[in-house]
């Protein structure tokens, strides 16, 4: 038979503490707080020493952009869309060319939701200290509740300080009710017939959501999992991905990622694959566009499982926050296969910033033409210079102050254009 | 609800608060009890009954073999539980097994054969709680122990939470005299406890839960990957399924401890083992020293012939592989693990001691039983004989031709694990048993504070669960 393990072994006299003194309540909860004082001590010390978390690109460009964000003047923020359409490079050239003088950084991260895009604003207005002027801001919709199959993951964890985790929790609560079926849980089999998962699946769907943004919250605020950032920013190594965004400004080709050996890189060639094969499909997507005010074509942001709305709201304080501190906000809409336009109309309305809608085949062809698509979501390489010449054009049209224009007056405005609202 | 969930530890502080709280011993058991029948819930609720219909039918067994002390009407009871237990474990567990290699053999012979398997879910622990049970019933008709009254304290003996779902397999000679005393927190060392959590916790939350999405691939789909990277996932899983199994066991035994109870030893040092039967004597001990005791010593193994004994010891190692899963992967791994006793066992008798090739081999026996263990995890990790086959081929004969290679600084892993695991080996880290209690309160916050940042995020189910 196997030995019992009395943990730990007994003394002699067979009593496990001896003649230890007894402690008495006050003692032991000041042994716990001793506890909590040392554990907290070493999150903070953690936390001042680790490199950016998030994962992938966002990663990279944080940990770049906390050291070289002063550099810029200029920035493109949002998702997969605005990472393969603003080639700051060609931005730049054109804006000189036109008298006005400018520094620019695509910040695209893929998958981005409104809430992380503030996240994400605030850490890149903290580290520019000021030098940042314009602010190109996509519009993404607002997801309430987390993807179950993302739960946990570096990415979804990383921009759950307390002010997003709130603004989150608020928003869930608020549209809670209105999820229903569409907010799911995890049915798989372990989980149907789990009495905690049960009691879970009781509650109301919003509280549910909210209590996902809560933990999540917990995770971040513990520093759970990220000892791998501890150890890189203790290493002070930057990783290869960093540095090779940090060559191209932010911007990487679609073409350019295929030719970089990888399963992530292979399924771009794959997208790109498929996308050739449809093509037929993706020009009645386009063809939808034109005729249905609302229409979720572009399967590949759209995720089905979740419930997304619309925030007027928060996009306006999103644009006042960015303001206040001086800095030009520009919402833009991206050319895709989705539009909601009595949202976009209200938008442009209500929102007290410009507004550039590019998703509209009628206006602008060429940016739904499949030579200058990678697939039925992006730009391709052509596409994308294109793309950032006519935003240059839109932004002089815009009839802005540039930065450095204080001196040197505004520049000249060559027409009107569609895209400005 | 496993050991490194965040709502474990909820849970945890819960169960500990108030089972201190309560004055009465009977009343901090039948908390006990609620909050183990709670803690499988978690799991599946509904396999709650099963548990209840196996340990009741054992508990009122027990008791006819005191009402019923007849020779025959004993052994007639002790038949019948024998049966429904291992019938209920053969049903859940192997009925498709069954079906689908008596299938295969008929198709084999040329005979029309349907498959007919059912969709049947295994209960989880089933294989450990079946055991708790079993336990307690023979030890009672040996005469070893005396049949329990109280219904509460036999259904807490076989649903205590910390070792329910994963071991170890406790005895009921183990454990129910715990139950007749009331446990005094005094007697608990509450430092070492939670020294022995934090371990377990290393090992499961960051070692094994880290080591996952890099060999989890490679046992998916080996022919993709070179033979230097089968090589490398087989000694990264060498290490995870320590860290796993041990990891569950060195939490279950840290939680029983904070409640003050003492569970039996699972672990010791396996991997400093110099040859198979060391290695078995330290390795799951509870379940190797159960089929000692229950199926090799029941068939008379230890009485009449040494050939007799070396064939009954080889057929209870295939039935502990068999008792790891239904797959004749499993079996093999059983056969294998035999076949090397026996080996064992007939170089003992054979070669002198004292002799060059015993010295020679002593010296060499670690290495032997690692490079034996690798080929045996193949089939204990594979999903199914056809990857194992696959994988076997490319580690015997290096034709991994794949093009894909796991990053060599995970070598760093088992590497550093090893370092720490003989130090512990030799004796462990001394002076932090001398600290004084302020000096150890800080160290397990900052302790835990690390732990939390190098735990991988996405916690696995342990792998013992499947079993």
């Amino acid at each position: 038979m196997p030995e019992l393990v009395r943990v730990p072994p007994l003394d002699a006299n067979g009593d496990a503490n001896g003649d230890a003194p007894v402690i008495g309540l006050a003692g032991r909860c000041a042994r716990v707080l001793v506890a909590l004082a040392a554990f907290t001590a070493v999150g903070l010390v953690m936390r001042a020493v680790a490199a950016p978390s998030g994962g992938g690109v966002i990663s990279a460009k944080l940990e770049y952009w906390d050291e070289h964000g002063r550099e810029y003047d200029t920035l493109f923020l949002g998702s997969s869309h605005v990472l393969r359409a603003f080639v700051p490079e060609e931005f730049d050239r054109r804006m000189a060319d036109a008298g006005a003088e400018s520094r620019s950084y695509n910040f695209g991260v893929q998958a981005v939701h409104l809430i992380e895009q503030r996240y994400l604003l605030q850490r890149i207005l903290d580290a520019s200290q000021g030098a940042l002027r314009r602010v190109y801001f996509e519009y993404q919709w607002l997801t309430p509740q987390i993807d179950p199959q993302n739960a946990f993951a570096p990415r979804t964890v990383y921009w759950h300080d307390w002010d997003s985790t709130e603004l989150a929790m608020q928003r869930a609560l608020h549209w809670g009710e209105e999820l229903g079926p569409e907010f799911r849980f995890d049915e798989d089999e372990a989980a149907r017939h789990s009495l905690f998962d049960l009691g879970e699946r009781c509650l109301p769907p919003g509280l549910r959501a909210a209590e996902g943004h809560l933990e999540h919250f917990a995770t971040n605020a513990l520093m759970i999992g990220r000892g791998k950032d501890v150890t890189k920013g203790l290493l002070g190594r930057a990783s290869g991905q960093a540095a090779r965004y940090a060559a191209q400004r932010g911007y990487v080709a679609l073409e350019d990622e295929e030719r970089v050996q990888g399963e992530e890189q292979n399924s771009y060639r794959l997208r790109r694959e498929r996308f050739l094969e449809h093509q037929q499909e993706y020009l009645e997507q386009v063809a939808a566009l034109q005729r249905e005010p609302v229409t979720f074509g572009d399967g590949e942001w759209v995720n089905a499982e979740l419930q997304r709305v619309e925030d007027l709201e928060l996009v306006r304080r999103i644009a006042h926050e960015v303001e206040e501190r001086g800095v030009q906000f520009i919402l833009v809409l991206l050319p895709s296969q989705s539009c909601d336009r009595p949202f976009e109309q209200r938008l442009a309305r209500e929102l007290g910033a410009p507004v550039l809608r590019y998703n509209d085949p009628a206006r602008y062809p060429e940016f739904y033409a499949l030579e200058n698509r990678y697939d039925s979501g992006h730009f391709s390489a052509a596409g994308a210079q294109r793309f950032s010449e006519r935003l240059v054009q839109d932004t002089l049209a815009l009839n802005l102050c540039p930065p450095g224009c204080e001196d040197e007056g505004a520049p000249e405005v060559e027409g009107e254009s569609e895209a400005v609202q | 609800m496993i050991f490194t969930e965040p709502r474990f530890l909820v849970f945890f502080l819960l169960v500990f608060g108030v089972h201190w709280a309560l004055p009465a011993n009977r009343a901090r058991k039948l908390w006990l009890l609620l909050v183990s029948c709670s803690f499988y819930c978690a799991w599946d609720w509904r396999f709650l009954s099963l548990i209840f219909f196996q340990a009741g039918l054992d508990f009122f067994v027990a008791l006819g073999f005191e009402r019923w002390p007849a020779r025959r009407a004993r052994k007639g009871l002790l038949v019948a539980s024998l049966i429904a237990n291992l019938g209920l474990l053969g049903f859940f567990k192997y009925f498709n097994f069954f079906v689908d290699s008596a299938a295969l053999f008929l198709r084999w012979l040329g005979l029309p054969a349907h498959d007919s398997t059912l969709q049947i879910l295994l209960p989880i622990g089933i294989s450990f709680y079946t055991f708790h049970t079993l336990s307690y019933t023979i030890d009672v008709y040996r005469g070893v122990l005396k049949p329990v009254r109280n219904l509460a304290d036999f259904l807490l003996f076989v649903t205590f939470f910390p070792e329910l779902v994963a071991g170890p397999i406790v005895r009921a000679t183990q454990f129910l005299p715990q139950l007749e005393e009331k446990r005094l927190f005094r007697n608990v060392d509450v430092r070492a406890c939670l020294t022995l959590f934090l371990i377990g916790f290393v090992k499961k939350g960051v070692v094994s839960d880290s080591l996952a999405p890099v060999i989890d691939p490679v046992f998916a789909a080996p022919a993709s990957y070179s033979a230097l990277s089968t090589w490398m996932s087989l000694l990264l899983y060498h290490v995870q399924i320590y860290c796993d199994f041990s990891g569950y066991s060195d939490m279950a035994l840290a939680t029983a401890g904070l409640l003050g109870y003492t569970l039996p030893k699972n672990f010791d040092f396996p991997f400093f083992a110099r040859n198979i039967g060391e290695f078995w004597q330290r390795w799951h001990i509870s379940l190797s020293t159960w089929f000692r005791d229950y199926l090799y010593i029941s068939l008379g193994g230890s009485r009449g012939s040494s050939v007799k004994g070396v064939l009954l010891g080889s057929f209870t190692m295939m039935v502990v592989g068999l008792w790891h899963g239904a797959g004749w992967q499993y079996v093999g791994f059983g056969v294998l693990m035999s076949g090397a006793i026996i080996v064992s066992r007939a170089w003992g008798m054979l070669v002198p001691e004292g002799s060059f090739a015993r010295r020679a081999l002593s010296f060499l026996g670690p290495a032997l039983l690692w490079w034996f263990l690798f080929w045996n995890w193949i089939l204990f990790r594979s999903a199914g004989w056809e990857p194992a086959k696959e994988m076997l081929s490319i580690f015997f004969f290096l034709d991994g031709g794949g093009a894909k290679s796991i990053d060599p600084s995970w070598m760093l892993v088992p590497l550093g694990f090893f370092v720490v695991h003989y130090l512990f080996y030799k004796g462990g880290f001394p002076r932090l048993r001398r600290v004084s209690d302020w000096t150890y309160a800080a160290w397990a916050g900052a302790a835990a504070a690390l732990v939390l940042a190098f735990m991988a995020t996405d916690a696995k189910p342990f792998i013992y669960f499947q079993f």
